[in-house]
């Protein structure tokens, strides 16, 4: 009973801790609005930010992945769970969130193919193609036309229902 | 030990087969009626009043969240576990209630290692049990019935079946 009882404390522990990096997450990120991000998502890359939006979509089949909007914009923001974020739940569209994640870019193909291995990407607020792929350099170089774009998403590390 | 693992992998793993065949949705339960139709009306004109209007209709004003445009032609009003779709160029409108399947929708969080973390381990325990339970249970049966014996065309079925799938929806 006494080595069932060390184990659940070491348990607690770790889901402790846990907790607490994600708090630290929040409070090092840097707050955006979407209209800044959308006008230069580049400038964010790989970095933890912090925005807010409407859940426009939530992913049925797992609820892996959502999508955030503004009343400002008709883009449309990606967001997927984090190691730390179970799912997101369908009840969550139409409310007002504020997620807190790495912004990560992906490089799709003109034929719909991605570069980092990631799943669908194409409903994530995009920037103009600027072919940073050795591929599309290559092509370029060779007189073909650059096909490539890159379009970002969010990491969610937390996210919290605002009103 | 393992029992609840066994039947949450074997009843979800069930329910997640006949979910990739788009069979349904293990984890949702989504109903979609049509409701009485609205006034159809530009995308400019609809206004508060006028969602207000569609959700005393429908008797969904105490579930109501926001409303937005997917496109010009099309308004969709976010209701709590839900949503209201109207066509603005028809008027044509249906609500679409959305709940949790119970017991399914825990038996599937599991299996797709939602938690992630601890489950992760707890759940490789379980698998790596199996293994060891498949191998062992080469042996445990002696004789004509064991594994030099009938046990193995049991044996050879269960891993020739298998196989054969592969080899006709993958490998060819």
């Amino acid at each position: 009973m006494k080595k069932i009882l060390t184990v659940a404390a070491v348990a607690m522990l770790l889901i402790a801790c846990n907790s607490e990096n994600k708090k630290a997450d929040v409070q090092e990120a840097q707050a955006l609005d979407f209209a800044t991000l959308e006008a230069s998502p580049g400038e964010f890359e790989n970095q933890t930010i912090r925005v807010s939006g409407m859940v426009l979509h939530v992913c049925k089949h797992g609820g892996q992945k959502m999508f955030l909007t503004t009343d400002s914009t008709e883009a449309s923001l990606m967001v997927r769970v984090g190691p730390s974020i179970p799912e997101f739940e369908v009840t969550l569209e139409g409310s007002n969130v504020e997620v807190t994640g790495k912004l990560v870019a992906t490089v799709v193909s003109s034929t719909g193919e991605e570069h980092d291995g990631e799943g669908d990407a194409s409903a994530a607020s995009s920037e103009p193609a600027d072919c940073p792929t050795e591929e599309a350099l290559k092509a370029v170089g060779e007189g073909e036309e650059c096909t490539t774009s890159v379009t970002y998403h969010i990491e969610a590390t937390s996210f919290k229902e605002i009103l | 030990m393992f029992f609840g693992m066994a039947i949450v992998y074997g009843v979800s793993g069930i329910a997640l087969n006949h979910h990739i065949a788009r069979h349904w949705n293990p984890s949702l339960v989504e109903r979609s009626e049509q409701v009485p139709d609205v006034t159809p009306v530009p995308r400019q004109e609809v206004t508060k009043e006028y969602v207000m209007q569609i959700l005393e209709v429908t008797g969904e004003m105490d579930n109501y969240k926001q409303y937005y445009f997917p496109n010009d032609l099309s308004l969709m009003i976010y209701l709590d576990k839900g949503h209201i779709t109207v066509d603005l160029e028809t008027g044509e409108t249906h609500l679409v209630k959305i709940r949790n399947r119970k017991v399914f929708r825990e038996m599937n969080f599991l299996h797709y290692n939602k938690p992630k973390q601890l489950w992760t381990y707890f759940a490789d325990l379980f698998g790596l049990s199996m293994v060891i339970l498949a191998i062992t249970g080469l042996f445990m049966v002696r004789g004509k019935k064991g594994i030099r014996g009938q046990g193995a065309v049991l044996l050879a079925i269960g891993i020739i079946v298998p196989l054969a799938f592969l080899l006709i929806y993958l490998w060819t």
